[in-house]
């Protein structure tokens, strides 16, 4: 294993440790569990421990950010989900239409109680308050883009019969391979410390290249270029070029693009 | 006359559809996506993978298979060459792949990289499979052997681009 890549592996910060435990106490209070899962890495984005703490829980997976992620992919993980026999739904938390999707399936869970608690876990960054803001109309969680937003437990009510619980994202990605380091930091589930922000973009406009066979994702230097990002004597300050071809990724510039699919070779 | 011949198209296009239907129960055809088996597939490239390849006899050394791949939260398909079967002996010593104490000798492998791994023995219903491509492959060397359970079969042809169509 590359140092970086064991840098990246041993972040657990203090906070979450705690919160780890908290969850373990909530989620016997939740009738159902959402998973929220970044769609462009549903593989590796995915919660090493939730099998664990969701035990005997109904669990709803949501895929995140389907405006980012590439259709056909979407459409085959789905597929792959539903062989399975595990629920799963692809949303944009920007779109009414999939959330009101997912909103209806949250109404009808019925409760002794008569109020359904759902609990929405995730890695860093997944878009779990997002869900929250779309599913409650109004901007009620905060939401930003860059990992270790959502800080403490919080209850959210969308209506009398459903409650939201949205949780920091704790489960942190259990990082196995340097594909897996690079992709969790592209779509921003790794601090912004924990890695170098160029390595990353070259690693994405190399895989773009080989594996999806797209040569038009411009790499740093093309892109820091087009953008005016020069110092002076015309070289690029790689730095702040690599932190805007970041944001532009994740703004879909270069397209919807799936960091993984149910294939893989 | 022109009734004979429609008969005969008729009787083709059952065959057409008999033939589709077996193959559809034996056979599946995927896309190879990544780069972890080149040269021998291409990102992009089809394979067809034959699902009862294994129902009679087990895979062999150098067979190339498809099987499920269960990562942090979901499930996917890999496509690996298997290496080492239940009772091998398997080590890497600087990118060289021992089997039994004796040198692999793999002319599939191009890319070569200088990776280690102390021995590991095979277990029963185990395999232990690699990427021909060395340096960008994600296998045993990352997540140990797989169960022979979790194989969906075998490849047997590259379909797509008909330029790299071949059995294999
Ligand atoms: N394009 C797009 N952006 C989204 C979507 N959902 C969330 N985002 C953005 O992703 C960023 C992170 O979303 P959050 O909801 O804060 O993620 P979180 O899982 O709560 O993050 P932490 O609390 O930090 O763990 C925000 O900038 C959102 O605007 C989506 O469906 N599409
Ligand atoms: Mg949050």
């Amino acid at each position: 294993m590359n140092e970086d890549l064991q840098r990246a592996v041993q972040w657990f910060p203090g906070h979450m440790v705690r919160t780890m435990r908290l969850l373990g106490e909530r989620i016997a209070l939740v009738d159902v569990v959402i998973d929220a899962i970044d769609a462009r890495v549903i593989a590796s984005g995915g919660n090493p421990m939730l099998d664990e703490l969701a035990a005997k829980r109904q669990r709803i997976t949501v895929f995140t950010r389907n405006d980012l992620a590439d259709p056909n992919v979407t459409a085959a993980w789905l597929e792959r989900f539903r062989e399975q026999g595990r629920s799963a739904y692809a949303i944009d938390a920007r779109d009414k239409r999939g959330i009101t999707l997912l909103a209806d399936l949250l109404n009808a869970i019925a409760t002794p109680r008569g109020t359904a608690r759902v609990m929405i876990v995730g890695i860093p960054n997944a878009g779990k308050s997002s869900i929250i803001n779309a599913l409650v109309k109004r901007t009620a969680a905060r939401a930003e883009n860059r990992a270790g937003v959502t800080r403490s437990l919080q209850w959210f009510r969308v209506n009398p019969k459903l409650e939201l619980l949205d949780t920091p994202g704790v489960l942190v990605p259990k990082i196995t391979t340097p594909q897996a380091q690079w992709k969790l930091a592209l779509v921003g589930a790794v601090p912004r410390e924990r890695y170098d922000p160029f390595e990353v973009c070259m690693r994405f406009a190399e895989w773009c290249a080989t594996t999806l066979g797209r040569s038009d994702v411009p790499d740093v230097e093309t892109f820091a270029r087009a953008r005016g990002l020069l110092r002076k004597g015309g070289h690029i300050d790689e730095h702040n070029a690599a932190l805007a071809y970041l944001t532009a990724f994740n703004e879909g510039t270069f397209g919807a693009i799936s960091l993984e699919h149910p294939l893989h070779a | 006359m022109g009734k004979k011949l429609r008969g005969g198209i008729a009787l083709l296009a059952q065959l057409i559809v008999l033939l589709a239907l077996v193959a559809a129960f034996f056979m599946r055809i995927y896309p190879v996506l990544g780069p972890s088996m080149e040269p021998q597939f291409s990102s992009g490239e089809y394979v067809v993978i034959n699902t009862v390849a294994y129902r009679f006899a087990g895979p062999q050394h150098g067979d190339i298979v498809a099987f499920l791949h269960r990562s942090e939260g979901a499930e996917q398909t890999f496509i690996k060459r298997v290496i080492g079967l239940p009772g091998d002996r398997i080590s890497i010593e600087q990118g060289h792949v021992m089997v039994n104490g004796a040198p692999l000798q793999e002319p599939y492998v191009l890319h070569h990289d200088t990776q280690s791994m102390s021995q590991i023995i095979v277990a029963p219903g185990q395999l232990f499979v690699l990427g021909d491509n060395r340096p960008d492959s994600e296998d045993s060397r990352v997540f140990g052997p797989i169960a022979e359970s979790d194989i969906v079969g075998r490849a047997i042809a590259i379909v797509w681009p008909l330029s790299r169509a071949t059995r294999l």
